[in-house]
Parts: structure tokens; sequence; C-alpha cells
């Protein structure tokens, strides 16, 4: 049920991943950040950062591992779908609200990611994709040094012994 | 074949969505898009209810009414403010009107990738036949 798919299938970003971004770009000016969402796209995402990685999630029901392919580049994320029609053949549709087949959604990413370290699951029809982030996206512990007068009192011959 | 509707609250994509006390795992209670196909000898009910397991789906029909009823548990960190929060996570809960040509005793339930999937045979004696004419 639990199935991962493999960085090596992730592949880096390209020419569509960069017209997904230029299109984001124009969006961003015309009605501000690109990370507030539009409201008709398709899967719906919830985006979070936990420690050191981004985690993005998407329900697409219906849609199998075969049918979906996901791109990252440094700082983005390419969700791309396609799947049969759902309707089965020899029937008559009375109600179809489940007429998605194919999708395509790509969200910018606020921090650098390492496109290599990425991996995704498929799990009863929720993806969950975990992108590392860049190593220079991680916060350093800086070293303090002390310096000059104000550090330890060093103790010096005392309790010597004979 | 028509829906039972209850309380009616506000769901993640601007739907509404049926909402009424029972046992739940979350808050929130959505409505699972659903598609309806007829055959000749059966109807199909499909339904988007990603995230949950077999044993969390409750399929149950009492005095015609279908009932979908899954759990699903939480899947975020509590104290995590998300960048971006597009959908909401709960169970899920929808009702249809069973027409009575079905033979309720023979519903058979299927979940894969997300997706519940109903079989709802026809009753054999309420089912149109084709009547041969001979000629004499």
């Amino acid at each position: 049920m639990l199935q991962t798919i493999m960085p090596s299938a992730l592949l880096r970003g390209t020419m569509l991943d960069q017209f997904a971004r230029n299109v984001d770009r124009l969006v961003e000016a015309a009605v501000g950040p690109v990370l507030t969402s539009a409201p008709a796209a398709w899967p719906a995402l919830n985006v979070w950062r936990d420690g050191d990685e981004i985690f993005v999630e998407a329900e697409i029901p219906g849609f199998r591992l075969e049918d979906i392919e996901i791109m990252a580049s440094g700082d983005s994320l390419t969700l791309r779908g396609r799947r049969e029609s759902a309707v089965p053949e020899g029937a008559t549709p009375l109600r179809v609200e489940r007429s998605i087949t194919q999708f395509e959604r790509t969200v910018q990413l606020p921090v650098e990611i390492d496109p290599d370290a990425v991996e995704a699951r498929l799990t009863d029809g929720v993806l969950r994709v975990t992108l590392p982030l860049a190593e220079s996206a991680r916060p350093k512990r800086v070293q303090i040094q002390s310096v000059g007068t104000g550090g330890r009192k060093v103790l010096s011959g005392g309790d010597k012994k004979k | 074949m028509t829906n039972t509707e209850g309380t009616v609250v506000r769901r993640r994509d601007g739907d509404v969505e049926q909402h009424e006390a029972h046992n739940k795992t979350s808050d929130v209670t959505f409505r699972p898009p659903l598609d309806l196909y007829d055959f000749e000898d059966r109807y199909e009910a499909v339904f988007d209810v990603p995230g949950t397991t077999t044993d969390d789906i409750d399929v149950t029909v009492h005095d015609g009414v279908l009932t979908v009823e899954a759990r699903v548990a939480p899947r975020y960190p509590g104290n995590i403010t998300p960048m971006l929060g597009e959908f909401g996570v709960g169970d899920f809960r929808r009702q249809v009107r069973l027409g009575e040509d079905i033979d309720t005793e023979s519903i058979t339930a299927e979940y894969r990738d997300g997706v519940l999937m109903l079989t709802l045979p026809k009753r054999a004696e309420r089912r149109p036949r084709k009547v041969e004419v001979r000629g004499g």
C-alpha cells in the first residue's frame, strides 16, 4: 500500500518548469505572492516545514503511482498527473463529480531545497512529497568565542600537592 | 437516487457538506465527491475518500438510504503553521437514497487508491427483459 518514488525517478527542472515559474511571476505581479494559492487550482495543496524539511501534500484519489510525475528544482515543485477517463464503458452516468483526469500544478518554494534528495509517497490517494532543505538553506550553529577579559577566570597554582 | 442532507456546513473547496454528530476522529466532516453510473444489471457508486483504510470505512443501508462513512486520522504535526493550507483533513460522510430496483443484500465494496467503489446489483425480477417475438 505504501509506495515510494525514489529520487532517481525525479528529474531536474526543465523548460516547462521555467515556464511555470515565469507564469508564477506574472501571477505574483498581478495578485501578490504565489504561495497564497489560486482558488480553482487542483489538487489543493498543504505545504509546511518541519525542521530541515519541507512537506507538500495533495489528495489525488484515483491516480496511481504510474499516473503521476513529480519534478523538483532548487526552489519549485511541479506535480503532474493523467489518468483514464473515470466513466466506465457501457454505463450511463447519472452523476459525475470526480471529473478530473489530468492536472498540473507548480508550487514555488520559499527556501532552496535539494532536488536530488526529494522523496514522494502515494498512500491511499494521498501524495506526500518530502523536500529536504539545501545545505545552504539549513540553519547553522554559530560558534561563540570568548574574547578579551570577560571570560572565565583561570585558576592556577592551587592545591598543589607535594 | 437522491441525496439525503443533514445540517450543512462549509467545506474545504467552498462546497457545502453534510455534518452530523457521529463517532469522529477529527472535528470536521467532509462530503466526498461521488460518481454514479447506471449499468444494465447494476449501479456503481464511486466516492473519493483519500487517506482512510478499509477498516475505517463503514457502508450501511437503512430504510433505503445508503450511508458511507470514513474515518480519517489526523496527518499533521499539531504545532506547525502551514506555509500553504488549501484543504482540511477530516472524516467523510455521504448519504444516497437508493432506488427500489437495487438488491441491497448484494452490495459489494472495494477500496483502492483512495477511491471507494460500490457495486449495487439490480434485482433480477426488476430488470427490463427483452421479449423475443416469434413469427407464426
